[in-house]
C-alpha cells in the first residue's frame, strides 16, 4: 500500500497526472472509490483485500472528461478493462497511467499498455470452480426447466441498471434501453422486460466481458447475472480463441471474424 | 380438429436469399405459405433482439438466411453474422430458449429449390414442436382484456 | 384517536397472522431467501425474519408497485375500447414487520401522490393497506432515523406498533382506526396493559444532524462545489431511488400487441442520466453532480416547500444498496457542518 501511495504522490506532485483514482476508507469495513487531486490527499488512499471494485468504469464518466491525465490504481481486472477499452478506442494511452497491482496485492509499478498486456497475461483468469459448477448445474437442467429458472431468477430484478452502471464496458451514452424509437426493451420490470434486458446486455458484452463480477456485486437483489457473461466468455474462448482485455490492438471477438469460423447448425 | 399452422418469420438478406425466394416463386415451386419474409440488406444487419421480439410477438418459428460465406454482397456482413449467431444460439440454449425453433441457412440467389426445402422442412419441424407457448405466455401475461 | 395500549404474546402473533391470512387479507412480511431479506407474502409466522435490521427493498411496492397496469385498450372494428384498472378490486393488504422508518415513509410518498390531484390508484391501494410495524432493537451504521425526525420506536405511519419487551411478549400500541379494527376482531389475543416505556427496548441511534438544519443550509448551497465533490463516485444507477420508501418517481409506458395493449406505470429514478432529457436533445441535468444535488434538494428542500414533508426517513437503505458506498448520512452530515 505504501508503494502505491508513494507512486501516486509523486505523480501528482510532479504534475504527471492531475487525478489519481484509488480507494479510501468507506462505511464500516467497506472501502470506496476515491479521487485524489492533491499530493496531500493521497494520505487517505488505502489498498487491501476489500479493494475489488473495477475502477476502470470511471474513466468514461463525466468526471474524467476534463482531466488531462488520470492515474488509476489497477488490479488485474482493472488492467484488462483498460486494455479492452483501448481496443475499442475508448481510452488513449497518453491519457491513462496504470499503477498495476497483482491479485495478491503486490504493486508492480507504472505500466504502459504493452507492459499492462504482459502483466494481465500473467494473472489468473478463467472461471472459478464454483462458477463452473453453477454453469454446469444450469446446463444440465432440461430446456424448459432452464427457461423457468432464468425467468424466475430475473423476476426479482428491479431494472435499476446498477449492473450496467458499474460495468466498465457499458459506456454507451444512450443505452439501448433508453431508446424509444423503437422501444427495444420494455421499461417496466415485469418478467418479460427483465429477461429481454439481460439477454440483450449479455449479448452486448459477449467477447468484451473480463469476468470481474462487478455487475453481480452491484446488484441490490444479488442476482447471479454474471453467470451468463461468464458462460459466454468460455464459449468465445473455445470457438474464437479470443479473450477480452489482453490486447489493446486486436478488435473484440464479435467485431471481427475469420473466414473459417466453424459452426454446425447453418443449413 | 384443424391442424396447427405455426407462425414463421423469416429474416433474410436482400441479395441472396430474398432473390432466391423470388426464384422459387418464378420456378413455380410450392412451399408453405405460413411464412412471412422480412427483407434486410444483409444478414449482418439482423439484430438478435429482432428474433426475441418475433417470438414475443407470436412467432412459433424463425428462419434466418443469407448469402454463403465468401459470397456476401457487402463482403463480410455474413461473417460477422455467423459469429453473432453462434454466440446467440449458445446463450439461448443456456437460457432455455428453444433453439430448435430458429433455423439458420445459407441460400443463394440461384437456390430456389433449396429455399423451398428449407421452409418446408422448418415448417414440419415447427408443427411437431407446437406453438411456442412458454415465450408467448411471458410476453402476454401482463396484457389483460 | 388516542393510542390504545395492549400486550401480545408471540404465540398470539402467530395466531393473528394466520387469522389475517385466512380472512382474505394478503400479509407481507420480511422473508429471507437466497441470502437476502425482502417483503414476501406469508400465511404463517414460520418464514418471517424478525432479526433483520431492515429489508433490502422498502414496503412501498404494496401501494406503489414496481409495475402496475393502469388501463388497457382494445381496437375493435368500430371503436377503441379503453378499460381503466378496477381500483375496487385491489386486495386488502397487511404489511407486518415494517420498521418505524418504513411506516414513516408512507407519509411523504402519500404527499407526492396527492400533490394537486389525489392519485386514484395509489390512494385506493393505500386505503386497503394496514401497517403493523415492529420497533427496532438493533440498528447499524447506516441508520439515521433520529436525524430526520424519526426514532426506533416511532408510531408515525403505523396502524399498530409492536415493541418486543421480553422473549415472549410484545407491547402493542394501537395507533389508528385501522389498527383498532384489527384489535376489535381479535380481542382474545390481546391483553390489557398500562403504557410501557419503550426506551430500554429500543436501539440507540445517535443523532448527527437535523432535517431542519439541512433545509436551512441548502438555501445557500445550490451553486456550491460540494455537489461535484460528493458525487464523484456515484455510478448513476437507480438502486437508491428504487429501495427508498419515500421515492415516488415513475414512468408511463404503453405496451401493445396487435390490437390490444396496456398502459403501465413503473418506477423511474432521477439518478439516471437521461431522466431529464428533453426531446430537443437538451438535458438540464447532464452531469451526475447535478443529479446528486437534485436528489438531496428534492428530499430536504423542494418537498418541504411543496408538500410540507421531508422526503427521507433515515432508513439507510440507499446507502446499503449503493454499489459505490455513497453513504447519504455522511453526505448530509457534511452539508450540515459545511
Amino acid at each position: 500500500m505504501e508503494e502505491i501511495k508513494k507512486i501516486a504522490k509523486q505523480l501528482l506532485s510532479e504534475n504527471k497526472v492531475q487525478m489519481v483514482i484509488g480507494f479510501e476508507k468507506g462505511t464500516a469495513n467497506k472501502v470506496r472509490p476515491a479521487f485524489f487531486t492533491k499530493p496531500d490527499d493521497v494520505e487517505k488512499l488505502i489498498y487491501n483485500e476489500a479493494c475489488i471494485h473495477n475502477l476502470a468504469l470511471y474513466l468514461k464518466k463525466d468526471i474524467c472528461h476534463h482531466v488531462a491525465i488520470v492515474a488509476i490504481v489497477a488490479n488485474p481486472n482493472v488492467v484488462r478493462s483498460i486494455i479492452q477499452l483501448a481496443s475499442e478506442n475508448q481510452v488513449k494511452e497518453e491519457k491513462v497511467t496504470i499503477i498495476g497491482i497483482s491479485f495478491e496485492g503486490k504493486c508492480v509499478g507504472i505500466l504502459d499498455f504493452k507492459a499492462a498486456e504482459e502483466f494481465a497475461k500473467t494473472q489468473p483468469k478463467g472461471l472459478k470452480p464454483e462458477d463452473r459448477a453453477f454453469i454446469e448445474k444450469v446446463q444440465s437442467m432440461p430446456m424448459e426447466e432452464r427457461f423457468n429458472y432464468w425467468v424466475e431468477t430475473f423476476s426479482t430484478c428491479v431494472k435499476c441498471y446498477a449492473c450496467r452502471a458499474s460495468c466498465p464496458m457499458c459506456y454507451c451514452g444512450k443505452c439501448n434501453v433508453e431508446t424509444n424509437n423503437p422501444q427495444w426493451i420494455p421499461v417496466a420490470s415485469h418478467k418479460y422486460g427483465n429477461i429481454e434486458w439481460h439477454i440483450m446486455r449479455t449479448m452486448h458484452l459477449a467477447g468484451r466481458c473480463i469476468n470481474c463480477g462487478e455487475c453481480t456485486r452491484a446488484c441490490p437483489i444479488d442476482i447471479p447475472l454474471n453467470i451468463l457473461s461468464y458462460m459466454l466468455t468460455d464459449f468465445v474462448m473455445d470457438e474464437f480463441h479470443a479473450e477480452a482485455g489482453l490486447s489493446a490492438t486486436y478488435a473484440p471477438a464479435l467485431s471481427s471474424y475469420t473466414n473459417i469460423d466453424k459452426e454446425n447448425f447453418i443449413k | 380438429m384443424s391442424e396447427f399452422e405455426p407462425k414463421i418469420v423469416a429474416f433474410v438478406c436482400n441479395w441472396c436469399t430474398y432473390a432466391g425466394a423470388d426464384l422459387t416463386g418464378t420456378s413455380r415451386i410450392k412451399y408453405s405459405s405460413n411464412v412471412r419474409i422480412v427483407r434486410f440488406p444483409c444478414t449482418g444487419r439482423i439484430d438478435y433482439m429482432l428474433l426475441t421480439k418475433a417470438f414475443a410477438g407470436g412467432a412459433d418459428g424463425i428462419i434466418v438466411s443469407g448469402c454463403h460465406p465468401n459470397d456476401c454482397h457487402y463482403t463480410s456482413g455474413n461473417f460477422y453474422a455467423r459469429r453473432r449467431w453462434m454466440v446467440f444460439r449458445r446463450l439461448c440454449d443456456f437460457m432455455g430458449i428453444d433453439t430448435r425453433r430458429i433455423v439458420f441457412s445459407w441460400v443463394s440467389a440461384a437456390e430456389g429449390a433449396k429455399w423451398a426445402q428449407i421452409v418446408n422442412s422448418a415448417n414440419e419441424e415447427f408443427k411437431k414442436l407446437g406453438p411456442y407457448e412458454n415465450y408467448h405466455k411471458l410476453s402476454t401475461q401482463e396484457i389483460f382484456e | 384517536m388516542e393510542i390504545v395500549n395492549k400486550l401480545l404474546d408471540k404465540s398470539a402473533l402467530s395466531a393473528l397472522i394466520e387469522r389475517l391470512s385466512k380472512s382474505g387479507k394478503e400479509v407481507y412480511a420480511p422473508v429471507k431467501e437466497n441470502g437476502i431479506t425482502d417483503f414476501a407474502k406469508v400465511d404463517t409466522i414460520d418464514k418471517i425474519d424478525f432479526d433483520c435490521i431492515t429489508t433490502i427493498q422498502s414496503a412501498k411496492s404494496l401501494v406503489f408497485p414496481r409495475v402496475e397496469n393502469i388501463l388497457s385498450y382494445k381496437k375493435t372494428s368500430e371503436d377503441i375500447v379503453v378499460k381503466n384498472v378496477d381500483i375496487t378490486a385491489f386486495p386488502e393488504v397487511v404489511a407486518l414487520g415494517t420498521r418505524p422508518c418504513d411506516a414513516a415513509g408512507f407519509i411523504p410518498l402519500d404527499a407526492i401522490f396527492c400533490t394537486d390531484n389525489a392519485d386514484e390508484i395509489f390512494n385506493a391501494r393505500l386505503k386497503k393497506l394496514t401497517v403493523i410495524s415492529i420497533s427496532c432493537k438493533k440498528a447499524d451504521e447506516y441508520c439515521f432515523c433520529t436525524s430526520v425526525n424519526g426514532n426506533p420506536g416511532n408510531t408515525t405511519g403505523s396502524d399498530i406498533l409492536f415493541t418486543e419487551i421480553s422473549d415472549s411478549t410484545y407491547f402493542a400500541e394501537i395507533v389508528s382506526e385501522k389498527g383498532k379494527a384489527i384489535l376489535d376482531t381479535n380481542t382474545d389475543l390481546f391483553k390489557d396493559t398500562a403504557a410501557i416505556d419503550k426506551t430500554p427496548h429500543l436501539a440507540e441511534v445517535k443523532q448527527e444532524f437535523t432535517a431542519e438544519a439541512i433545509n436551512e443550509k441548502l438555501n445557500t448551497l445550490f451553486e456550491s462545489d460540494i455537489w461535484d465533490k460528493q458525487s464523484m463516485r456515484c455510478v448513476g444507477c437507480g438502486a437508491c431511488a428504487y429501495v427508498c420508501p419515500a421515492c415516488g418517481c415513475f414512468d408511463i409506458q404503453d405496451e401493445n400487441k396487435g390490437n390490444k395493449g396496456i398502459r403501465h406505470r413503473c418506477w423511474d429514478s432521477c439518478g439516471f442520466g437521461l431522466f431529464t432529457l428533453h426531446t430537443s436533445g437538451h438535458n438540464p441535468r447532464e452531469k451526475q453532480s447535478q443529479r446528486w444535488r437534485q436528489r438531496i434538494f428534492h428530499k430536504f428542500s423542494y418537498q418541504p416547500v411543496q408538500q410540507k414533508q421531508f422526503g427521507c426517513v433515515g432508513c439507510g437503505r440507499c446507502s446499503r444498496a449503493c454499489p459505490a458506498d455513497m453513504n447519504i448520512a455522511e453526505h448530509l452530515k457534511e452539508i450540515a457542518v459545511n
